[in-house]
């Protein structure tokens, strides 16, 4: 290689992604890129581990050019600012069903219709009854359906009333096909077993396309039982739970009740620069955000003690301590956004395995240190790479640098890099005062949690395919529906256990089926919602705190970069929102070429190049 | 001139067809509450014919060996072992399919397993 010019690589280590920027650099100032690489980041960021990823990023970005990693002559890595997010779920309200009072489930094809109430008997016990008993018969898993309903059939024969059913296995509608005189039954009850015998009962099954109307009325049940007003007061839960099922039992047993437990879920104390503010948890994100809100800087934040957001502020801290070599107590929390949310969760006590939504918070930490480990990891790449490495400047002002290489830019810019852990924005007012920055805790990392937890799934592989790809459902075996009401033909079938499941359209080309009870339309407003209240939010927070006096509107161009910035609608979210403040915001386009990658890495080189110039030119007026 | 006939799943039995197979897959349509159809027939392994005789556009064939659920398809379609299948012998699962053809008919997710990603065929 000739000496006239040298062989320069950028690295940017990212919380989940390392980039590199290969170039040529010659005496004269000018640059020649000659490939860019990617590697997944090893180990957390700004730590040795993470030496192994930025070396498979340089040696792509070299492969491009046929050039080897022995004739690199110089890697320069970022300053970042260490800043590592927790993310975490509060779960605040819990539903427990003491003493088995209640099934509330929708099982696909109850059977019968109306309103039946009598006491709960055993199948193997009807044969004993006398006539004119009111019934409900409980029918447990393993009795064949032609047998249940010859059993049912006889009692009501021999004059028992039969008022109604509660069956084990998915058999209600063929059991009531066969009943002479038909009564509500529901099916697919899990713990059929646990359903409490001699007991006054009731089961309605609403008429399809409707909702149980009595058993989902406080007034309904106390007509039901007879129930005086305190007793009435105690079964509004039950009432409130089975709103919007189609089929429902009651069981009155002496004890029994439905609770809707709140959780003390602790507080937070946040510390200003001068003041010290503390919000509940339990009051909702709003209030969290509105707190943090009048201590901006903010210093650090603390969990109350023994409390869940307590233990989780702690994990944060403890995790940047063990990273950092620092003591936990000399870390310092500084951001932390929260979202209201709510956690599909299996009610305890349930019969059925029902759901109820229970009401949550979650909260993404972010932690800040001194520096230190970017040093280790620029020390063990040296040894690794055998070339020099030096830090080549600061993440947030390469990270402009590199932005500033897309079409159309020009200072005063801002530059928001939506990642996976942190939402950074970086602020060049273009008049030689120094870059403004803030790191917002909360990116896409919180985005695929939200997804998982709201939609109930649990494989976190399919919420990140939720939140990254379009949906469509299999609407036949040779079309799918796209989430945009677009249509697609096949005509060779799809597999037939896909049918009429949404599916995810992965980047790969494959289709990741969904397994929920939600339709593409919920999926898809969970989805943009989950960015809203993470990107957006963040967005407007980060711009605000680097802006001139916080006025967002003073900010002429705002570019987008980073990982999530790739994502097929986080920047037209973000853009659309900030249109509001009358910004011209886009995703960035480093280099004309690299779409909103590559910022960081570039920067590092541009901004080399830059300082080689300036000597070179120096030099020759001496 | 025939009467119109409603719409159901036609189940094209074969003369060696078990009568408790039969019972088990028309439990499942029965159970979802969909309408099959009992078509005898002298070439039972065929339920893409029945497909095509079906105004729900399904078809399942019963002979003493298997049963096969097929949908209606284009008369240039290639041939094939029509979309799920299960053992004459297995009351559970034929009940299953039947079922599964059911719920078919009403456009909503099968009984069946879980299925991971896949790759589409090529659109038309």
């Amino acid at each position: 290689m000739s000496r006239s010019s040298s062989l320069v690589v950028g690295v940017d280590i990212g919380n989940s992604t390392t980039e590199a920027c290969a170039a040529l650099l010659r005496e004269d100032g000018s640059v020649e890129v000659v490939g860019t690489g990617l590697a997944p980041t090893t180990g957390t960021k700004g730590t040795p581990p993470n030496v192994t990823g930025a070396r498979r990023a340089v040696r792509r970005a070299l492969e491009a050019s046929g050039r080897r990693p022995e004739d690199v002559d110089r890697v320069l890595v970022n300053e970042a600012t260490p800043v590592i997010s927790g993310v975490a779920m509060e779960t605040l309200t819990e539903t427990i069903i003491t003493e088995s009072t209640m099934i509330g489930h929708n099982p696909q094809t109850p059977g019968g219709e109306g309103l039946g109430v009598g006491t709960t008997t055993a199948f193997a016990e009807l044969d004993e009854l006398d006539a004119g008993a009111e019934v409900i018969a409980v029918v447990p898993h393993g009795v064949d359906f032609e047998v249940a309903a010859a059993g049912l059939r006889a009692a009501q024969e021999r004059g028992v009333e039969l008022r109604g059913a509660v069956v084990g296995a998915d058999d209600a509608r063929l059991i009531a096909n066969r009943l002479e005189r038909p009564v509500p039954i529901v099916d697919e009850v899990t713990h059929v077993d646990r359903v409490p015998l001699g007991m006054l009962a009731a089961v309605e099954v609403a008429p399809a396309g409707r909702n149980v109307r009595t058993l989902a009325n406080s007034y309904g049940l106390a007509t039901v039982f007879g129930l005086d007003a305190e007793q009435t007061k105690l079964v509004a839960p039950v009432a409130r739970a089975l709103v919007g099922t189609r089929s429902a039992v009651v069981v009155r047993t002496p004890a029994g009740d439905v609770r809707d437990r709140r959780i003390p879920a602790g507080s937070v104390t946040f510390a200003g620069e001068r003041t010290t503010v503390r919000a509940d948890v339990g009051d909702g994100a709003a209030e969290l955000m509105r707190a943090l809100g009048r201590v901006q800087p903010l210093q650090d934040a603390v969990g109350e003690d023994g409390s869940h957001v307590g233990g989780m502020l702690a994990t944060v801290r403890e995790t940047m301590a063990d990273l950092t070599g620092e003591e936990a107590a000399a870390i310092r929390i500084r951001d932390v956004l929260a979202a209201d949310t709510f956690v599909p969760r299996e009610v305890r006590g349930g019969l059925a395995g029902e759901f109820a939504l229970e009401g949550a918070v979650a909260l993404a930490a972010m932690v800040r240190t001194s520096r230190g480990p970017v040093e280790q990891v620029a020390a063990a790449l040296r040894e690794d790479l055998g070339c020099a490495v030096e830090i080549g400047g600061v993440e947030a002002e390469m990270a402009i640098v590199g932005a500033l290489s897309t079409p159309g830019t020009s200072t005063p810019v801002a530059v928001l890099d939506l990642g996976g852990g942190s939402t950074d924005a970086a602020l060049d007012p273009g008049d030689g005062t120094p870059v403004r920055t803030f790191h917002a805790a909360g990116a896409g990392d919180l985005v695929t949690k939200l997804i998982q937890s709201e939609l109930g799934l649990d494989d976190l592989e399919v919420a990140d395919a939720v939140k990254r790809s379009p949906l469509a459902k299999v609407e036949s075996l040779f079309h799918v529906r796209l989430e945009d009401g677009g249509v697609v033909f096949y005509d060779t079938p799809l597999p037939a256990e896909a049918f009429a499941r949404v599916v995810a359209l992965a980047d790969d080309g494959r289709m990741l089926p969904i397994h929920t009870r939600h339709d593409m339309g919920r999926i898809r407003e969970v989805r943009r919602d989950a960015k809203r209240r993470v990107f957006v939010v963040n967005a407007v927070r980060a711009l605000e705190q680097v802006a001139p006096r916080g006025n967002v509107r003073q900010v002429d161009f705002v570019v987008v970069i980073g990982g999530s910035a790739l994502d097929f609608e986080i920047g037209d979210l973000v853009a659309e929102r900030l249109a509001e403040h009358g910004i011209v915001c886009g995703t960035g386009n480093v280099r004309a070429t690299q779409g909103p990658r590559n910022a960081v890495a570039t920067g590092l080189v541009l901004t080399h190049a830059r300082a080689v110039a300036a000597a070179a030119a120096e030099g020759q007026a001496a | 001139m025939s009467r119109p006939t409603p719409p159901a799943v036609v189940l094209a039995v074969g003369a060696d067809a078990d009568d408790a197979a039969l019972a088990a897959l028309r439990a499942g349509l029965e159970e979802e509450g969909v309408p099959g159809e009992v078509r005898p027939t002298r070439d039972p392994a065929d339920a893409r014919t029945a497909a095509s005789a079906s105004k729900l556009r399904l078809g399942v064939a019963l002979d003493a060996r298997l049963a096969v659920l097929d949908v209606r398809r284009d008369a240039a379609a290639a041939p094939g072992p029509g979309v799920l299948q299960a053992p004459a012998d297995d009351p559970a699962a034929l009940r299953a399919l039947g079922q599964d053809a059911g719920r078919m008919a009403k456009g909503v997710p099968l009984r069946r397993g879980r299925v991971a990603a896949f790759h589409p065929p090529t659109p038309r």
